[in-house]
C-alpha cells in the first residue's frame, strides 16, 4: 500500500477527494488520532454512497488491528471483581425500579410489561407476574430496566440500518397509542372519499376535452394540407401528360422529326417548330412574342404550294411564351416551304396573312432528324 | 500477572454473541461467562491505560456494567464481541483519566506494547500515546517535538505494519 505524502483535510467532506487519502486517514481514526471535528468531517466522507462500500474492508482491516493492540496485553483481574461488577448491576436496576415504581399498587404494570414484550418481539410467554418464581421476576425486571438505559457508547461510525414501518404495519400498530381523533375521524372518511373521486373524474373529463379539442384542430390542419396537396398532384399530372403526349408526338413509332426556327430580325421573339412529318403532328414552343393590342391574336401560318394556309391560333402567356403540342400538319413535307406568326384581328377568319410577319421560318426537310425508337427486333 | 493474548476463533465470536444475546435478555450467567472470557484483556487494557489497579478495576466493573446495559445495541461494526468490549473499556479509561488530570499516566513509562515492539521506537511512541493515552496527532506531535506530518506517517506506517503482522500466516 501507498503512503500518503499530502496532508489531510481538516475543513470540510468535500476535501477527502480521493480514495487514497480516505485510506491514507483510516488508520489515525480508528486508533483515535482525529480531534473531534475531523473525526466527524472524516466520517461525513465516509458515508457517502461511492466511498462507503469500498472503505468498508479497510475500515474493518484497521479495526481488528486496534482490536489486536488493545487485546495484546491481558492482566489476570483481581478476584472478586465480578461480585463488584454484578453489584454495580445490581444497583443499576435497584436504581431504574426506583425511578419507574408507580406511586400507588395497580395493575397497570402488568400490563406496561406486557405491552413492551410484545414491542421487543419477545416470544416468551408472557405469565402473570405472581404466579412465577420470584428469580424469574427478578431478570424480567432487569431485562426492562436495562433497556430504559440507553445512553450507548459510539461506536457505530457508520448509519445502521433502519427498518421503516408503514402506517398499518404490525409493528406501527403495536408501538403507536390508538388515537381517539382517528377513531372520530373514521365515520367522515367516506364522503371524504367521494369528493376525492369526483375531483379526479373532473380532472379526467378536463383532460378529455382538452385532449379532443387539440385533436380536431390537429385533424381540420391535416385534411386541408391533404386537399392541397391532391390539387398539386393533379396539376402535376396533368403536366406529366402533357409531356408525355408532346414525346409521343416527337418519338411516336420510327419517327422523321424536322426543325423549323421561327425569328424575328428585329424583337427577341422566338420559336422552334417540331413536325415529326411520318405521324402528320408538330409541336411549337414559342417565347418572347410582344404583347397583342386588344381584339387582336397571334396566327401560324404555313406556306404550301406557294399559298399561306392558316395552321392554329397562338395564345401566349404574360411572358409571351406558350407551348402548343398536337397541331395536325400533313405527313410530307413536300411542298411546305416556309412557316410564320402574325397578329391578326379577331373579328374575321383569317384568309390572308397581314404583314410584316412577327415570326418567320424556312422548312428545310433536308435537316429533318431521324428518330428510331422502334423496339429492336 | 500476564498471559499470552489468544486469537479470536470464528466460534468464539459466535459463543460472544450468544452471551450478549442472553445478557440482553437479562441472564446473569451469561454476563459472567463473557466476564471470564474476557475480563483479563480488559483489565489489562484499561490499566495499560490508566496505570493504577485501583482505577483499572473501577473502569473494569464500569465496562461490564455498561455491556449489560447496551448489550442489545451491539451491530458487530466493530468487528467483534471483543472489539466492542474494549472500545468501551478503553474510552471509559480515558474518560477515567482525564477526569484525573493532576495524576494522569504516563503511558510511555510502561514501555511499549508488544504488538508494536518491532516498530521503530518513534512509531511505538506515537501509537501508545494515541491509544493508550488518549491524544490526538496534535498532542503527540507536542509531546515528542516532531511535526503533526511525521506523527501521522507514524500511525499510517505503523498500522499498516501491525496490520501485516497480524494477517501473516
Amino acid at each position: 500500500m501507498s503512503e500518503y505524502k499530502g496532508e489531510y483535510p481538516s475543513a470540510s467532506p468535500s476535501e477527502y477527494t480521493s480514495l487514497e487519502l480516505l485510506r491514507a486517514t483510516m488508520p489515525a481514526y480508528v486508533l483515535g488520532a482525529l480531534t473531534a471535528d475531523e473525526r466527524a468531517i472524516y466520517e461525513r466522507a465516509l458515508r457517502t454512497p461511492e466511498n462507503a462500500s469500498v472503505m468498508r474492508g479497510e475500515f474493518e482491516a484497521c479495526q481488528a488491528t486496534v482490536n489486536a493492540l488493545a487485546s495484546a496485553q491481558p492482566v489476570e483481574p483481581p478476584a472478586g471483581l465480578f461480585d463488584r461488577v454484578i453489584t454495580q448491576v445490581h444497583a443499576v436496576i435497584a436504581q431504574a425500579e426506583a425511578a419507574a415504581a408507580p406511586p400507588l399498587e395497580t395493575t397497570a404494570p402488568a400490563i406496561d410489561r406486557r405491552a413492551a414484550d410484545r414491542r421487543r418481539g419477545d416470544d416468551r410467554r408472557v405469565d402473570d407476574p405472581e404466579d412465577r418464581p420470584a428469580e424469574e421476576r427478578r431478570q424480567e425486571d432487569r431485562r426492562h430496566e436495562g433497556r430504559r438505559h440507553d445512553d450507548s457508547v459510539a461506536v457505530h461510525p457508520t448509519p445502521v440500518r433502519v427498518v421503516r414501518m408503514s402506517r398499518t404495519s404490525r409493528a406501527t400498530r403495536a408501538v403507536t397509542p390508538l388515537s381517539t381523533n382517528a377513531v372520530d375521524a373514521r365515520p367522515s372518511a367516506v364522503p371524504l372519499v367521494g369528493w376525492w373521486v369526483a375531483g379526479a373524474f373532473f380532472l379526467m373529463l378536463v383532460g378529455l376535452g382538452y385532449y379532443a379539442a387539440t385533436t380536431r384542430r390537429a385533424h381540420a390542419e391535416l385534411d386541408g394540407r391533404l386537399r392541397e396537396n391532391r390539387v398539386l398532384i393533379s396539376r402535376s399530372e396533368a403536366r406529366l401528360a402533357e409531356r408525355e403526349r408532346l414525346m409521343a408526338t416527337l418519338l411516336g413509332g420510327r419517327a422523321s422529326v424536322v426543325l423549323v426556327n421561327l425569328r424575328n430580325a428585329t424583337t427577341s421573339a422566338a420559336a422552334q417548330f417540331f413536325w415529326n412529318a411520318r405521324e402528320g403532328r408538330a409541336i411549337l414552343n414559342v417565347f418572347g412574342l410582344p404583347p397583342l393590342s386588344a381584339g387582336h391574336r397571334y396566327q401560324l401560318w404555313m406556306l404550301r404550294d406557294g399559298v399561306a394556309t392558316p395552321v392554329i391560333e397562338i395564345t401566349p402567356n404574360e411572358a409571351g411564351a406558350v407551348l402548343v403540342p398536337g397541331i395536325e400538319m400533313p405527313t410530307s413535307t413536300t411542298g411546305v416551304t416556309q412557316l410564320f406568326v402574325t397578329d391578326e384581328p379577331n373579328a374575321q377568319k383569317p384568309t390572308a396573312p397581314t404583314f410584316p410577319h412577327v415570326l418567320f421560318g424556312t422548312v428545310d426537310a433536308k435537316a429533318a432528324l431521324l428518330l428510331d425508337t422502334a423496339p429492336p427486333r | 500477572m500476564t498471559s499470552d493474548p489468544a486469537p479470536t476463533t470464528p466460534s468464539d465470536t459466535e459463543s460472544d454473541i450468544a452471551c450478549l444475546q442472553a445478557i440482553a435478555g437479562g441472564d446473569e450467567h451469561a454476563l459472567r461467562r463473557l466476564y471470564d472470557r474476557h475480563g483479563a484483556t480488559v483489565y489489562g487494557l484499561v490499566l495499560r491505560i490508566l496505570g493504577d489497579p485501583e482505577k483499572a478495576a473501577q473502569a473494569t466493573a464500569d465496562t461490564f456494567k455498561q455491556t449489560w446495559r447496551d448489550a442489545g445495541r451491539y451491530r458487530g461494526v466493530r468487528g467483534s464481541v471483543l472489539g466492542w468490549v474494549t472500545t468501551i473499556a478503553r474510552l471509559r479509561a480515558l474518560e477515567m483519566a482525564r477526569a484525573d488530570h493532576d495524576a494522569r499516566h504516563d503511558v510511555l513509562s510502561d514501555g511499549t506494547s508488544p504488538l508494536v515492539v518491532a516498530l521503530p521506537e518513534e512509531t511505538q511512541q506515537a501509537i501508545t500515546l494515541i491509544f493508550f493515552g488518549g491524544l490526538t496527532q496534535y498532542e503527540v506531535a507536542d509531546r515528542l517535538r516532531i511535526p503533526t506530518g511525521t506523527v501521522r506517517r507514524h500511525v499510517e506506517m505503523g498500522m499498516r505494519a501491525l496490520r501485516v503482522k497480524r494477517e501473516a500466516p
